[in-house]
């Protein structure tokens, strides 16, 4: 325990952000440099060794649940895989006509066990994540009604990034359920496959089809690779260190007593707090696609620069891109393919329409996918508010687009016009923002309230120096912000109509490419909020 | 190979490349003053560094403890000794060795006195890597110091004004008593030091050894900070290390703590009366090592005297409005 | 394939089916068209369109789905 106790000691772990030195400068140069040494056979173990190595420096003895996860993964493939050939077995030696009947009870056979898997792995993770949550509505609702007693409210340690892996499992079984994916025979794959060190913490969440080839599959690293990769780390690095650390304490600041403040101060926090969120989360997201690219594996993106979106809907298809592809895979369209809700859709769509009759059973779908969009991220109200809030703007979002579309018409308003897609887009950040306000309050009837201020009493009346001073930013920090998020802007904005900046780069000579480097380092060293005077930072979509 | 030995080659001198960037910008950021506006951080500490060369005899290290139990000015007022307290909130061992690297380059001490609450304060290997990267290379510290960089100061080489006239001490006039149940009661376990607390006792310990310093541990008194498990481990540390180790949370001859009256804080640390009776009982050990000499020399009497008088007549300002008011 | 350009014209017109390669990637159909999409498809091709097929793959353009929908004829 005396090495953990390096890694751990002090106020919690380091190591969770790939940023810290401890990765940076120790456990990352020690993976590369293994990595690279290895005969290229056992390059693949190198790296599920680094990624159990580093799960149990984040995690310590939780890394139980871990070895629990890819156990039953492994396992419940191969229980599917074993009825699957049966089947196949049984229904070559049957009949034409008879094979329908047995095929029938074979399927079923599969589904329960797939309902068996998804119930203990989700089963799981909302025990481990919601059983407080629980136990405290329990009681509260006890308590109304004057019960003598109280239910336990358990305390339960969650290791980081369950709410990633366990996704992951969930969508590897049903894949092999539906026959996307033939099982896995080797453990060893499953567990690079779930375990792999850069996206464990905080995603992104892949399908097997999408990486576990891949991993298992790793190449010698090759020079453009590293570089590219560093490049991407480095901006991450970047984005988190100088722009989403340095809002840090502000934020905290305003959303620790936001009745100290005026309506326009908790809006201006909220702002503050999205764009810290976004840079924060696509920061380390940038890390962990960099890390990746350097081991010459391709992750799915995660974000497709959401702020230049038009509607909620399409924010969505933009941010966090796979946890909203892994609910449309295995919620939205399951929910929206049972037989009944096809009916319903077809019979609607004879009454209502094109565009209102799938609505019906699109927005059940929906629905499902948001309150367990909410409900993912944690354990509290205001997180299933924050679900049901974009629920409503999506559905609502639809409802409203043909009405949209002939008033368009009817006034002779091209909706592609640059002003009107201006204003689209910055009234679908605003409603992010809002969004994102509830999301940060400490509970719903907070994040209410704060709401009510800012309707209530927008006024930025009192934001002076010695308000800066309390928030602890100064406008030195607002200056570096801005000019930062001003170059992520223009690279947004250049990826955003196609051009590929790192190409680009890559395309210039020695000495415009190392001065890029040098510059892109110092900016990071000097302007990074780390260090005396700055409390380091989690990954925030760790805790989720 | 000859591609893999080309592309080292450019690392290493990228890596060169850094190196000399790096260098220039902690030539550039690096505080030309030790005053708060040049470096805002734990300036009563940083205060060491206007101490004229060669005067300071004992150094005080350690955390918040030390600030607020030990009066360097009472020290010199009873027996002419110069001493100053290298302590800041939360102080851990890195930090401390920071310090005491930083007194090493301007004085001689004859003694230092490391306080062990900061001891069994465990931080993460990541703060240790952060801290000795930014003794190399100042800019890892300094680099937030773009906020108030001046053009004019980018030539010009540090020039230390700013003199702590209570020489790291930091009066604290409130009480608040202590609930001492349970507090040093009798325990056969031993604490635990983590493994890189040790690296830095060790690094210190031997540094001292080296320079001929007597190193010495005290344990200043605190209900919640302190228990026999700590004593426990003290006493085999500075067996060990063969250092005198004191523990003022024990009774001793003539030093006994009011806690109703001689905390600021529940027990966590002292305040003004506390701190009289831990820097009296301090200044006598120091007196009967033998080691230390009554300063005579003009101009440190001068200084030393005039910081005294400033200090004992705002205490004895507020001491008398405070018997006015009982 | 016309029948199939029929359908879509009737629930998303002014596209250019025949010749659009990204019609998922792009974003021109939603989620919620193709809820109506696979209804219709369902009714007019009378085949089932299990959830697992709803992949960009077979959606992306007109000659995708035609290949998916004779492939779902096929094996029922």
């Amino acid at each position: 325990m005396d090495i953990a106790s390096l890694f751990l000691g002090g106020s919690g772990s380091v190591m969770t952000s790939f940023f810290s030195l401890t990765f940076l400068i120790a456990f990352l140069p020690v993976s590369l440099l293994a990595y690279a040494v290895v005969p290229h056979k056992a390059k693949k173990f190198v790296l599920l060794i680094a990624s159990l190595v580093f799960f149990w420096l984040v995690s310590s003895v939780l890394i139980v649940y871990l070895f629990l996860t890819i156990l039953s993964v492994f396992l419940f493939g191969k229980w599917l895989d074993k009825i699957q050939r049966t089947m196949k077995e049984v229904l070559s030696k049957t009949e034409k006509e008879k094979r329908k009947e047995i095929k029938q009870g074979f399927v079923h056979r599969q589904r329960m066990v797939l309902l068996l898997a998804v119930i203990l792995h989700v089963g799981l993770l909302l025990t481990l994540k919601y059983s407080g949550f629980f136990a405290d509505n329990i009681n509260s609702l006890l308590s109304l009604v004057n019960a003598p007693f109280e239910i336990p409210v358990p305390k339960l340690m969650m290791p980081i990034g369950i709410s990633f892996f366990t996704l992951q499992a969930v969508s590897y079984i049903t894949d092999v359920y539906h026959g996307l994916i033939k099982a896995d025979g080797n453990i060893l794959r499953i567990s690079l496959f779930i375990s792999f060190f850069p996206q464990i913490v905080e995603g992104p969440i892949c399908r097997y089809s999408q990486t576990a080839d891949q991993l298992w599959n790793v190449k010698q690293i090759e020079y453009k690779n590293l570089t590219f990769g560093l490049q991407r780390i480095l901006y991450g690095m970047m984005k988190k260190i100088v722009i989403a650390d340095r809002l840090d304490p502000m934020v905290k600041a305003i959303f620790d007593e936001p009745n100290n403040y005026h309506g326009g101060i908790i809006f201006l926090g909220a702002v503050c707090y999205t764009i810290q969120l976004y840079m924060d989360f696509s920061g380390s997201m940038d890390a962990v696609m960099g890390i990746a690219e350097i081991f010459g594996v391709k992750m799915p993106e995660n974000f497709e620069r959401p702020f230049f979106s038009k509607s909620v809907s399409e924010f969505w298809k933009r941010w966090h891109i796979t946890l909203g592809t892994w609910f449309k895979d295995y919620i939205f369209y399951p929910v929206t393919s049972t037989k009944k809700m096809k009916n319903l859709t077809s019979s609607a769509r004879k009454k209502l329409g094109n565009h209102y009759g799938p609505l019906i059973a699109g927005g059940v779908a929906l629905f499902c996918v948001w309150f367990c969009n909410g409900l993912w991220h944690g354990a509290g109200w205001n997180y299933i508010f924050f679900g049901m809030y974009h629920f409503v703007l999506i559905l609502g979002g639809n409802m409203i687009t043909p009405l949209a579309n002939r008033f368009f018409k009817a006034v002779k308003l091209d909706p592609e016009c640059f002003v009107y897609r201006l204003f689209r887009i910055i009234r679908t950040a605003l409603l992010v923002v809002i969004g994102e306000l509830f999301f940060r309050s400490t509970g719903l009837m907070s994040g209410f309230g704060l709401f009510g201020r800012i309707v209530s009493d927008f006024s930025f009346s009192g934001l002076n120096s010695e308000l800066l001073k309390k928030l602890s930013i100064d406008p030195q920090d607002f200056i570096i912000i801005g000019i930062t998020l001003v170059a992520v802007f223009i690279v947004s904005l250049m990826n955003e109509k196609g051009i590929s900046l790192r190409d680009k780069i890559a395309k210039r000579g020695i000495v415009t490419r190392w001065c890029i480097f040098y510059a892109l380092i110092l900016f990071i060293i000097i302007f990074g909020a780390y260090g005396f005077g700055y409390i380091p930072v989690d990954p925030m979509y760790a805790n989720f | 190979m000859k591609v893999f030995l080309k592309h080292s080659l450019k690392a290493v001198v990228f890596m060169a490349g850094l190196l000399v960037f790096l260098i220039a910008a902690s030539a550039i950021l690096l505080p030309r003053n030790n005053r708060e506006e040049d470096w805002k951080h734990d300036v009563q500490a940083h205060g060491i560094l206007a101490e004229p060369e060669n005067t300071i005899d004992v150094l005080f290290i350690g955390d918040s403890e030390v600030y607020s139990s030990i009066n360097p000015l009472r020290i010199w007022q009873s027996y002419g000794y110069t001493s100053y307290c290298l302590s800041a909130s939360k102080q851990r061992l890195w930090y401390s060795l920071e310090f005491f690297n930083m007194a090493m380059r301007t004085q001689q001490p004859k003694i230092v006195v490391l306080e062990t609450n900061s001891l069994f304060k465990a931080f993460p290997a990541e703060d240790s890597m952060m801290h000795s990267m930014d003794q190399v290379l100042p800019v890892f510290k300094f680099h937030d110091r773009w906020k108030c960089l001046k053009f004019e100061d980018i030539f010009r080489s540090p020039q230390y004004t700013h003199i702590e006239n209570r020489k790291g001490y930091r009066l604290y006039k409130e009480s608040d008593p202590a609930d001492i149940e349970g507090y040093m009661e009798e325990s056969e376990n031993v604490e635990y030091i983590s493994f890189l607390n040790k690296i830095y006792i060790n690094i210190i310990a031997s540094t001292c050894k080296q320079q001929d310093i007597k190193l010495v541990f005290l344990s200043t008194p605190s209900t919640m900070n302190w228990n026999m498990r700590k004593h426990n481990r003290m006493e085999k540390l500075s067996e060990e290390l063969g250092t005198d180790y004191l523990d003022l949370n024990l009774a001793h001859d003539g030093f006994s703590i009011d806690w109703e009256k001689d905390t600021r804080d529940k027990g966590d640390h002292m305040n003004y009366f506390g701190a009289e009776k831990v820097t009296a009982y301090v200044g006598s050990y120091l007196n009967s090592t033998g080691i230390l000499v009554h300063h005579e020399e003009k101009a440190i009497c001068k200084a030393w005297n005039k910081a005294l008088k400033t200090f004992t007549d705002d205490v004895d300002k507020w001491l008398s409005t405070l018997a006015a008011s009982e | 394939m016309e029948k199939l350009i029929e359908i879509l014209e009737d629930i998303k017109p002014d596209v250019d089916y025949a010749t659009c390669t990204s019609l998922i990637d792009s974003h021109i159909l939603e989620s919620l068209d193709i809820i109506s999409l696979i209804a219709e498809l369902e009714e007019e091709f009378d085949i089932t369109i299990p959830a697992i097929e709803i992949i960009p793959d077979n959606f992306n353009s007109a000659e995708r789905m035609m290949k998916m929908i004779e492939r779902l004829q096929e094996e029922y």
